[in-house]
């Protein structure tokens, strides 16, 4: 395969879940128009939401850092620049608290604001991950299961080299 | 009383405080855990075992959440996670047995065994549609308020994965076209399930929920992907920064006559045609 025709293939992949994703904004603004809903506040969500997952996502890095931190790794750069972008996700979502950026449905402290956002985005992930489960492991389930003619090599008897030198 | 999703909570549940037991038992266990995932990973025998040490400690400290699992927002994540626990065993149990039942090399199952794989796939389907439309997760009469957010995500993250399967099986398989179209009608069926409830509803909740559901869904997931995506090219960065300011290593020294002796003796050695 040439180089571009990769280049093209991930650029159509990427395109239909580009697609896919307008779709559904499509239909959940369509159907919003249509019929009532609640306010839910999806700018502060989205906001809330990003933060928490990018100091989520430095915190686990940082960790995994240590962990598995060997005599070739660069602690100051990788270990000290996660935990900083760490402290600095918690500043800003503490900042943006205190701008009144405040989910609904729970009381306005920092606390109660973090615990909401937390656990949305445990369920989402745990959604995600069933969603990948699921798709991926179908997918590998139907790709294994083709027959396919055996390797000609395989029924090959094998020479032994260092008899023949003898 | 305090309304999340829909769903009307005494305050005491939505109202918290810095709640001991709760950053003991669930914050806590969910904050170490990538470390004990990393150190249980490592190749260091000590520290492997530090981190199975680590993982217990976590296991054992939300296993012995004892508080009741409508007490509060996390104990009501919790709920959801043994509600799903049936159908996502079903799932799991069946993708093992139908691709180890398979034509491949690697640890074969009976190929009896495959038909029942798959039949525990479309159990773990019926079961969840089943919670879906007839049993909603709740206790004593309150529902879950997390069960809408998970159902929504779901379906929404099932639409792009099983259409971005479908078309990787497309355009960099050879001949895959069976499997493009199981995937497109997986991916097409969640979307007019998403549909359906976000038109009609189900027994237990109006559509007005499922849409507000929805719609805050779409924030939450789309906050995620920027977030842990900005994190993910932070860490590139520093990576990259890290190793610009690697030093070039140092010149060697050339060798001494005893060294080059050595070198001379087992090229010898091992080049010479006797």
């Amino acid at each position: 395969m040439k180089e571009g025709d990769a280049l093209r293939d991930w650029r159509t992949l990427s395109l239909v879940v580009f697609s896919l994703v307008i779709l559904i904004f499509i239909a959940n603004i369509h159907l919003e128009v249509r019929g009532e809903v609640e306010e839910v506040g999806i700018f502060t969500r989205f906001l809330h939401s990003a933060i928490i997952s990018f100091t989520f996502t430095n915190a686990i890095l940082c960790m995994i850092t240590f962990a598995l931190y060997h005599k070739h790794a660069r602690l100051i750069e990788q270990a000290l620049g996660t935990f900083l972008a760490t402290v600095l996700g918690i500043f800003v979502f503490g900042l943006l608290v205190d701008s009144n950026y405040t989910v609904e449905a729970v009381s306005t402290d920092a606390w109660s604001q973090f615990t909401m956002v937390g656990v949305r985005i445990f369920v989402s992930l745990l959604s995600i991950i069933l969603a990948f489960g699921a798709s991926f492991g179908l997918l590998l389930t139907l790709v294994t299961g083709r027959e396919t003619p055996l390797d000609p090599l395989l029924e090959l008897e094998s020479t032994s080299f260092v008899d023949e030198e003898e | 009383m305090v309304k999340i999703q829909g769903y009307t909570l005494p305050r005491r549940v939505v109202q918290m405080e810095i709640d001991e037991y709760l950053v003991l038992h669930f914050w806590l266990p969910i904050i170490l855990l990538p470390l004990g995932v990393g150190l249980a990973a490592s190749n260091e025998k000590s520290r492997r075992n530090i981190g199975l040490i680590l993982l217990l400690l976590i296991s054992f400290s939300v296993i012995s959440f004892s508080e009741q699992l409508n007490s509060s927002i996390e104990a009501w994540s919790l709920h959801l996670l043994i509600s799903i626990i049936g159908p996502v065993a079903a799932l799991l149990f069946g993708i093992w047995f139908a691709l180890f039942s398979g034509p491949i090399p690697v640890s074969p199952l009976p190929r009896s065994v495959r038909p029942f794989g798959f039949a525990m796939m479309l159990l773990s389907l019926l079961w969840f549609l089943w919670m879906l439309f007839e049993s909603r997760p709740m206790i004593e009469d309150t529902a879950n308020p997390w069960w809408q957010h998970l159902v929504t995500s779901f379906l929404t993250a099932l639409v792009v994965i099983a259409g971005f399967a479908s078309a990787f099986a497309l355009i960099m398989g050879d001949e895959r076209i069976k499997e493009t179209i199981i995937l497109g009608i997986l991916s097409v069926s969640s979307f007019l399930i998403l549909i359906y409830l976000l038109a009609e509803g189900t027994n237990s909740d109006d559509p007005v929920y499922w849409r507000s559901s929805s719609w805050g869904v779409l924030g939450d997931l789309s906050g995620m992907l920027v977030g842990s995506g900005s994190g993910l090219l932070l860490f590139i960065y520093f990576v990259w920064v890290a190793e610009k300011r690697t030093p070039a290593p140092e010149e060697v020294s050339p060798l001494t006559e005893s060294e080059t002796e050595r070198v001379k003796e087992i090229l010898k050695d091992n080049l010479e045609v006797e």
